[in-house]
């Protein structure tokens, strides 16, 4: 099966990535003036017109025009309807894959930062990988009660995925779920095909998670609420505020381990939110699983 | 009794081919104004519901009295669903295809064709501008067609009436 991904590429990337696509493909990088390459488990291979490419010289190298011509294919000809996400760094396309940018940036009139001139993008394969979650909702469930959760692990390492399938395992064993689906990666709800996420999940599409989350509260009586990358300091008093109103949360965060987000937000914080967390490897499995109770 | 026929005849074939020059000429001035309130309703789309340029000409069309004018949004729109990185090279190639239809000049089609050559590749402040543009051109183009039609139409209809008896004279 081919990635939604393809029909947003230049045809002559498409052919070139379209013959060499797989399930292994984790990301598809275009850098202006510099070689095309995906990273498969991992690595990085450069591509050429005749797949992957064992010398430079072969490799096809993205030109200007390639660049704009993906970036008006994923943003529909219409840059403006997401300047949004770009000011943010990102576009999130058909099937919850993520679009990266990187560019030159301006001030507005406002003083906010944004993406003027973009020299790169990195497209991110998103995939329902069922089965992956079991081992870790059995880890945050407890009869009736599901554990305050935040799964870590760096950029890439399935945190996305293994939330969606947490969603859609604990959902479909009863609990009221409600997806706070701040760029559209969990559920991917704008697209044609949408992730199984659960018979009994709500999905907010496109909500910061400080509004998504008490707008959930507020309005759909969840049991658990479910949101990816926490950041900012106001996402961890979103999930203080859903943990003090009586609705468990299983989130993420970006850290290599455990220790990095107790340096990072202070473990008292940490703590304070969070009952359970499961640690993710660089190889995509769960690496460690530590209840609050563990940490000295 | 031929030659009256004949001249009749003659008189008339002039007669309605100055009226269709002069009918021409009036409708190029209604579908210029057609198309200035076509650019209106997108710039209200785009201010208040910030669709994409797809829904935009989609939306237009749907609300958009002139069948032309309506046809001409349709089509882009289907169109640059398929190849949203083409929506310039789309609507140059849609009026091009319409000009006719919609009796535009060639000196109209020039202005229209490129006045998209930007949407939809900006921020929401540079579009603003895009269709600002579109509206200007549409309104310069209006006088320009009005101002023809108050100077030519009559000319047309009378011309068409006065060679239609010149030439019967000639031939009689």
């Amino acid at each position: 099966m081919e990635s939604a991904i393809l029909k947003y590429l230049p045809k002559d990337i498409c052919n070139m990535v379209k013959n060499i696509y797989c399930e292994r493909i984790e990301e598809l990088r275009m850098r202006r003036g510099k070689p095309l390459c995906i990273f498969m488990d991992g690595e990085c291979f450069i591509i050429g017109e005749n797949g992957i490419a064992t010398t430079l010289d072969e490799a096809y190298t993205v030109t200007e025009k390639d660049i704009e011509y993906t970036l008006l294919n994923i943003t529909d000809g219409s840059f403006y309807t997401y300047e949004n996400e770009i000011k943010n760094g990102y576009v999130t396309i058909d099937g919850g894959n993520r679009v990266g940018l990187a560019g030159r940036a301006v001030e507005d009139e406002n003083g906010n930062m944004c993406i003027r001139e973009i020299f790169s993008l990195n497209f991110r394969f998103a995939r329902q990988i069922k089965s992956c979650g079991a081992e870790a909702v059995q880890f945050i469930k407890e009869g009736k009660k599901i554990y305050n959760t935040i799964v870590v692990s760096p950029p890439g390492c399935g945190k996305t995925t293994l939330l969606r399938e947490i969603a859609r395992i604990i959902s479909n064993s009863g609990f009221k779920v409600c997806v706070v689906d701040e760029r559209n990666e969990i559920c991917a709800m704008q697209s044609e095909k949408t992730y199984d996420v659960g018979i009994n999940t709500d999905v907010y599409s496109g909500f910061s998670k400080k509004e998504g989350i008490s707008m959930a509260i507020r309005c759909l009586s969840p049991q658990i609420i479910i949101a990816d990358e926490l950041g900012r300091k106001e996402d961890f008093d979103a999930v203080c505020f859903a943990s003090n109103s009586g609705v468990a949360s299983v989130c993420s965060i970006h850290a290599k381990n455990f220790d990095d987000i107790v340096k990072k937000h202070g473990k008292e914080k940490i703590t304070n939110c969070f009952e359970r967390f499961i640690v993710l490897g660089e190889d995509k499995k769960i690496k460690s699983m530590i209840t609050a109770g563990e940490i000295v | 009794m031929t030659k009256i026929v004949g001249a009749a005849l003659v008189i008339l074939a002039c007669s309605s081919f100055g009226f269709e020059k002069a009918r021409n000429i009036e409708k190029r001035k209604d579908n210029i104004a057609n198309l200035k309130k076509a650019f209106e309703i997108m710039q209200s789309e785009m201010e208040f519901s910030k669709k994409s340029v797809c829904e935009i000409f989609k939306a237009v069309s749907e609300v958009c009295e002139d069948e032309q004018i309506a046809d001409l949004f349709k089509t882009s729109a289907d169109r640059a669903k398929k190849s949203p990185h083409e929506i310039a090279k789309i609507w140059k190639e849609q009026t091009e295809r319409v000009k006719k239809a919609l009796c535009f000049s060639e000196t109209d089609i020039a202005a229209i064709s490129q006045v998209f050559n930007e949407l939809g590749k900006t921020d929401y402040e540079m579009q603003k501008n895009v269709i600002k543009y579109a509206n200007d051109t549409a309104a310069r183009l209006y006088v320009a067609a009005d101002e023809d039609c108050k100077k030519n139409t009559k000319l047309y209809r009378g011309m068409g009436v006065s060679v239609g008896v010149f030439i019967c004279i000639i031939l009689i």
